[in-house]
């Protein structure tokens, strides 16, 4: 299965002005897999899938689909399905209309119904296709959003946070709804988003961003156990960045940290600063003493379970123990 | 392609949206018949249309046309009315590309000036040897021929003057007397012919210097300087002036309309102008201005002038002296040079300006 | 590097049906405002005679004293024209946002009154009330005992004029100042003890300073540039419209035209820029977060505001009752029998009802052509996601008209569209000419309204459709416009309302037969058929009444009607409604 990627971006740069949006990126997408780009906000993740969708034009670089160079075909032309953030529902027009709005003269009249229907169905909202969007609810409208970009069985989606504007419980009932709507089509996706516990549950590849630049591209299991920056081990998930000699960083994910009681070997000593109670697990925060990291702070999750065995007493002496395999380093 | 053609359809259509405008609004006009409410012109396939620059009243021109139309039904007169300083300036800012194909009914100073810039074309219309000397061009064929002629009247309103105890005045003197003070009303020399034959009268009746000296007296009584020559009598019939110095026809059909008034011509002679038409000059002179410059000196639309204005133009003992004038309306009008007062017209203007135009507030 | 070399992305049909779109409308606006306008500038710096370029025009100008004085009396009208109309709008808008007071959608509604008139028919309300013959000068035609002289013609009279035409613009700008606040601070004010008088001055002047500002300008520009008021009841006071006015209708002296046009245009600049300067510093005053204002009871505020709305009200519904009443007499004052005659305008310096029916004519014409064009052009400037010096060009000459005075554009038009060799001559003397002059005139206070309206749909909703390789007039017909609804409905009524009661720009353009019914009113008035003029500006008024309020009625409709569907809609409806009416204040300049 090496052969060429599906989509391709190659050494795209693009500014605005004396701000620069991208800086030479290149990143590959196989076919029906689901990307994510992740990052924080400016990071430049919205620009690069603008720059997919035609709605922006790179300085540098290009695009290209299945071996065709796009870089130049305006939005229209490009064949993708696209969820805006906003949804970009048109509020005049119900459910049903939205969706049929883009295949009017591109398909037969009953093709066209039979399109919207079938969407209609796809999504599950074929009992409130005559609604407004202002009628439905917010998960409502990104399916409806959702139906209207794939109506068109276009080569590739386009999803521009498109769970952000919804609250948490529906938001994990759709991250899972879409990725399985995913599957089911096939069809290759990219989606952008700020939120890393979204990207790790949904993608198949995750391309880390920040500042222009990428950081990691990669599956989730692998930004999250070796990420390739001090950045990537911080934006995903929590870590403990413990800085060595000669400038050197070592990192280690706070549920890999052991407390112990006392001193054991290889443990360094430390103090308890506040423990945060978060359920299944608690936080705690300390400080070590040891001479060479003296006052560095770090947390520790501790399962509930384990932690009424433990005297997490403020100011209390402990002992930390961390795995060497779990610790990254970078340089 | 198929694109670019529907683009070229819909910038078609925007276009057509713009000239169709443009071309209900000629239509709006046909059908409006102008102000001649000759319907029949609608119809007619050779469109025969010719436009007449007239300063003649309002309410006159409507009954003058009815004869035209009748004997000419396939012509559509457009008329454009002002009053005569406006019909003036208007006919000489369009000198290089004239609109008008007559003028009808404009003062014969204002022609005079036209003439100077090579505006009129000479043309004997038939019956001209009806017309009196006094009332057109000396030249053989002339390049204005008058149909009436008009002059300075005072309208006095008489319920205003009782209240203040005041006689009515009958001279140009005793309109500068103190008592009168904030009453008087006269129209504005550069608008009006009326106020232009006034002016002009003065300085003829008693020579430049005394008549100047007699409107510097005059402007501390006066209340306001109006744009057309009828205003002031408006204005005496319905109070807002006590005294308006406008002409004898004005005066006489709001006092027949039931205002408090009275018409009082001066002691001193009335200044008068001609109402002259002419032909315009231009590249294409159109048969029917020709034809229309006969009919307003015929007959019929004679008789109709001479319901309004004591003073037409035809030669003859019989002419009607209308209600309201008095007995001997030519020997009201002063000796008066019509061809002196459009020469010396600009500088006199100018002269009236200075002294007595846009000085603030008159003290009431 | 390999991929260095930038890429252009080919137009798809969209992008070049709207690269023609964006030149054709530039061309239009570079045809009606570009080049009158520089027609006009021409026409000023070039000198008549020797057609040398200079300032000889205005050496001249300023060296006749009787033209040069008139600069000094229309500052003197519109300064106090705005400090007086500036303070009265502002209780009267205080009363309506901050007091409880009783009848307030009735007080709102007269106070609009003027709108809807053309300024001619204030002062011939004027001259009916406190001419020399009028109802308070005669003491009643003599049935009170007492009577008093306010020696109405001169700058009185046209300061009062001015009063009137600049009070509703002026309380419409403050009203929506004084409804921006945050009562979080009145609150915290409170809780600190302040006193409410100290509260007037350090929280409610402060947070409508700007709005009290942008009104002074509305008002001292257009006191500064009308022509109806001063012309009915200025006497001899010259100002500088009606100077405009006699140089080019009387003398065809179109330099000095010129000249007092550039002068005219000096304010409205000014305005311009202060009100640029200001929309940029007020963002940010009000958050999502503020609060709306609580009306806490107090009996004398009110009963002393309820006078005081009352007064005001009550002169300007006498001054159109006075209209109203001498339309309808026979020979005022002398013979009070009523009478419809004045109504058949057969004796008038008019013709007969036709100015009425043109205005009609015109007024639809200019709703309907401009609201398209307009909007469009709003769209385009707006919504299109390419071509931005393109989209910018278009933008800045849109904005153009907010500084130029009615008088000034009816004067470039003839100075532009008159040229004998101009293409375009043949549209002078016809209805497209009083069309185009009135779109040109109205255009900036529309296209800030369809821009606002635009703003508020989401960005995405395009791009949407653009992605999906939807045709973007389909877009713009389907989606754009049915949202914009309540906008563009608004803009008609605006664009309707306003090309009935305007003579500004008209005066200079009208052609033979197609005298709108403004400027009749001005000839009728010149001539002294004042009753007749009163009945054409009744006319006027009724229409314009029953357009705008035909228009509230099916809004009300509509938004009842749509309430079923969801309240979200129509609360969206109203605020673009508000927005409008906000937009629309600076309105005929």
């Amino acid at each position: 299965m090496t052969s060429l990627p599906y989509l391709s971006i190659q050494h795209v740069t693009k500014t605005f002005g004396s701000f620069t949006a991208l800086n030479d990126i290149t990143v590959d997408v196989s076919k029906g897999q689901f990307t994510c780009l992740l990052g924080p906000s400016g990071c430049g993740k919205t620009t690069l899938m603008r720059i997919i969708a035609g709605l922006e034009q790179p300085d540098q670089g290009c695009v290209i689909v299945n071996g065709n160079d796009i870089t130049s075909l305006p939005a229209g032309e490009r064949n993708v399905g696209m969820v805006f953030q906003s949804y970009a529902l048109f509020p005049n027009m119900s459910a049903s209309q939205n969706i049929a709005f883009a295949l009017k003269g591109k398909l037969s009249k009953s093709e066209i119904t039979e399109k919207t229907k079938e969407m209609l169905d796809l999504v599950g909202l074929t009992h409130l296709k005559d609604r407004y969007p202002v009628q439905l609810s917010g998960g409502q409208q990104q399916r409806v959003a959702l139906a209207r970009a794939i109506a068109l069985s276009p080569d590739f989606l386009l999803l521009d946070e498109p769970l952000s504007a919804l609250d948490a419980k529906v938001r994990h009932k759709l991250r899972k709804e879409l990725r399985e709507l995913q599957e089911k089509l096939g069809i290759t996706t990219i989606m952008v988003t700020h939120d890393q516990e979204e990207a790790l549950t949904m993608a198949d590849q995750i391309v880390v961003m920040n500042d222009a630049e990428i950081e990691q591209i990669g599956s989730p299991r692998d930004v999250y156990q070796v990420p390739a920056s001090p950045f990537v081990a911080d934006f995903i998930g929590s870590v403990n960045l413990i800085p060595l000699q000669d400038d050197r960083v070592m990192a280690i994910r706070p549920e890999y940290i052991q407390i112990q009681p006392s001193q054991v070997e290889g443990s360094v000593p430390a103090i308890v600063q506040q423990v945060e109670f978060r359920g299944i697990y608690s936080r705690v925060y300390l400080k070590l003493t040891n001479q060479a990291w003296v006052d560095k702070e770090v947390s520790v999750d501790v399962l509930d379970h384990d932690a009424s065995h433990l005297n997490l007493a403020r100011q209390s002496v402990v002992h930390l123990l961390m795995p060497e395999r779990r610790l990254i380093h970078f340089t | 392609m198929k694109k670019w053609v529907s683009l070229l359809l819909v910038s078609m259509m925007a276009m057509s949206i713009t000239v169709g405008c443009a071309n209900n609004s000629k239509d709006a006009l046909n059908g409006k018949a102008t102000n001649s409410g000759e319907k029949k012109s609608v119809e007619t396939k050779n469109n025969k249309e010719i436009t007449v620059y007239t300063a003649l009243e309002d309410d006159q021109i409507q009954a003058y046309l009815t004869s035209y139309s009748t004997q000419h039904p396939e012509t559509k007169v457009n008329i454009v009315r002002d009053s005569t300083g406006i019909i003036t300036a208007k006919l000489l800012a369009e000198k290089d590309n004239p609109v008008a194909d007559a003028v009808w009914g404009v003062a014969a100073t204002s022609l005079l000036a036209l003439d100077k810039e090579g505006l009129l074309e000479p043309y004997a219309p038939v019956g001209l040897d009806r017309i009196q000397d006094k009332f057109r061009d000396n030249a053989e064929t002339p390049k204005w021929v008058g149909i009436n002629a008009w002059e300075t009247a005072l309208v006095v309103n008489t319920v205003e003057l009782e209240k203040k105890n005041l006689p009515i005045p009958t001279s140009y003197e005793d309109l500068t007397k103190s008592e009168y003070k904030g009453m008087i009303v006269m129209p504005n020399p550069a608008s009006s012919g009326t106020g232009f034959l006034d002016v002009a009268g003065w300085l003829q009746l008693m020579g430049e210097d005394k008549g100047w000296a007699f409107m510097d007296k005059l402007h501390e009584n006066v209340q306001a300087y109006t744009h057309s020559g009828s205003k002031p009598a408006k204005m005496a019939a319905a109070g807002e002036a006590v005294i308006g110095i406008s002409f004898g026809y004005r005066g006489i059909t709001e006092k027949k309309k039931g205002a408090p008034v009275e018409v009082v011509f001066p002691s001193e002679g009335s200044g008068w102008d001609v109402e002259a038409n002419g032909l315009i000059k231009k590249p294409e002179m159109k048969e029917e201005a020709k034809q229309f410059l006969d009919w307003a000196i015929s007959d019929e639309p004679m008789k109709e002038y001479n319901k309004n204005y004591a003073i037409i133009a035809v030669k003859g003992e019989g002419t009607l002296i209308p209600e309201g004038y008095t007995k001997n309306p030519l020997e009201q009008l002063i000796n008066y040079d019509l061809v002196k007062s459009a020469n010396s017209r600009d500088a006199v203007l100018a002269e009236w300006s200075k002294r007595y135009d846009g000085k603030s507030e008159p003290k009431s | 590097m390999m991929h260095s070399r930038k890429k252009t992305q080919s137009y798809g049909v969209n992008e070049r049906h709207q690269v023609v779109w964006l030149i054709v409308l530039a061309i239009l606006m570079f045809v009606s405002i570009g080049f009158p306008l520089f027609q006009l500038f021409r026409k000023a710096f070039i000198d008549s005679k020797t057609l040398e370029l200079g300032f000889s025009n205005f050496i001249t100008y300023f060296q006749t004293p009787s033209l040069s004085h008139s600069i000094i009396n229309t500052l003197n009208i519109s300064l106090w024209t705005t400090a007086i109309s500036v303070v009265l709008a502002f209780i009267f808008a205080y009363a309506m946002a901050r007091t409880g007071i009783a009848a307030k959608p009735l007080f709102r509604y007269i106070a609009m009154l003027p709108l809807f008139t053309p300024t001619m028919m204030h002062g011939i309300g004027l001259t009916y009330l406190f001419g020399n013959q009028g109802l308070f000068t005669t003491g009643f035609f003599g049935w009170l005992p007492f009577s008093f002289d306010i020696h109405l013609y001169g700058s009185i009279g046209i300061i009062i004029s001015e009063v009137i035409y600049t009070f509703p613009q002026a309380f419409l700008i403050l009203s929506i100042s004084l409804a921006v606040t945050d009562y979080r601070m009145y609150e915290a004010a409170e809780t600190m003890g302040v006193g409410k008088i100290s509260q007037f001055f350090h929280i409610t002047l402060p947070s409508v300073k700007f709005g009290v500002i942008s009104t002074c300008f509305v008002c001292f520009t257009l006191s500064f540039t009308d022509f109806g008021a001063p012309k009915v009841v200025g006497g001899q006071y010259n100002v500088l419209a009606t100077d405009i006015f006699k140089q080019v209708i009387g003398q065809q002296n179109m330099s000095m035209g010129a000249v007092v046009g550039m002068i005219l245009i000096v304010p409205s600049i000014c305005s311009f820029i202060v009100d640029r300067i200001i929309s940029r510093k007020q963002q940010g005053t009000f958050t999502a977060k503020s609060t709306v204002y609580v009306i806490k009871k107090s009996r004398m505020r009110d009963l002393w505001l309820t006078l005081y709305c009352s007064l005001i009200s009550g002169c300007i519904v006498l001054l159109f009752a006075a209209v109203g009443f001498a339309s309808m007499v026979k020979i005022w004052p002398y013979n009070l029998t009523l009478t419809f005659d004045h109504y058949r305008f057969y004796n008038a310096a008019g013709a007969g009802l036709s100015p009425f029916f043109n205005s009609v004519t015109m007024s639809f014409y200019t709703a309907i052509i401009g609201t398209a064009v307009i909007f469009f052009i709003a769209y385009m400037t707006e919504k299109i996601r390419l071509f931005a010096p393109l989209r910018q060009l278009l933008y800045f000459l849109a904005m153009i008209p907010l500084a130029l005075p009615g008088i000034v554009i009816g004067l470039a038009f003839i100075f532009f569209f008159n040229l004998p060799n101009n293409p375009l001559h043949f549209i002078y003397n016809t209805m497209t000419i009083l069309v185009l002059a009135n779109i040109v005139h109205f255009f900036s206070v529309n296209f800030l309204s369809a821009t606002t309206a635009l703003k508020q749909l989401d960005k995405e909703m395009e791009q949407a459709a653009d992605s999906m390789n939807v045709s973007f007039y389909r877009t713009f017909f389907r989606i754009t416009v049915p949202m914009c609804m309540p906008a563009i409905t608004g803009m008609m009524v605006y664009l309707f309302v306003n090309s009935m009661v305007t003579v500004s720009a008209l005066v200079f353009l009208y052609g033979t037969d197609l005298k709108p019914a403004s400027v009749a009113i001005v000839n009728m008035e010149d001539a002294g058929d004042v009753a007749e003029a009163a009945a054409m500006s009744m006319l006027i008024l009724l229409l314009n009444l029953g357009v705008k309020g035909g228009y509230e009625g099916v809004v009300a409709l509509i938004n009842k009607h749509r309430s079923k569907r969801s309240d979200k809609l129509r609360i969206k409806a109203n605020s673009l409604n508000s927005i409008k009416d906000s937009v629309g204040v600076d309105a005929h300049v």
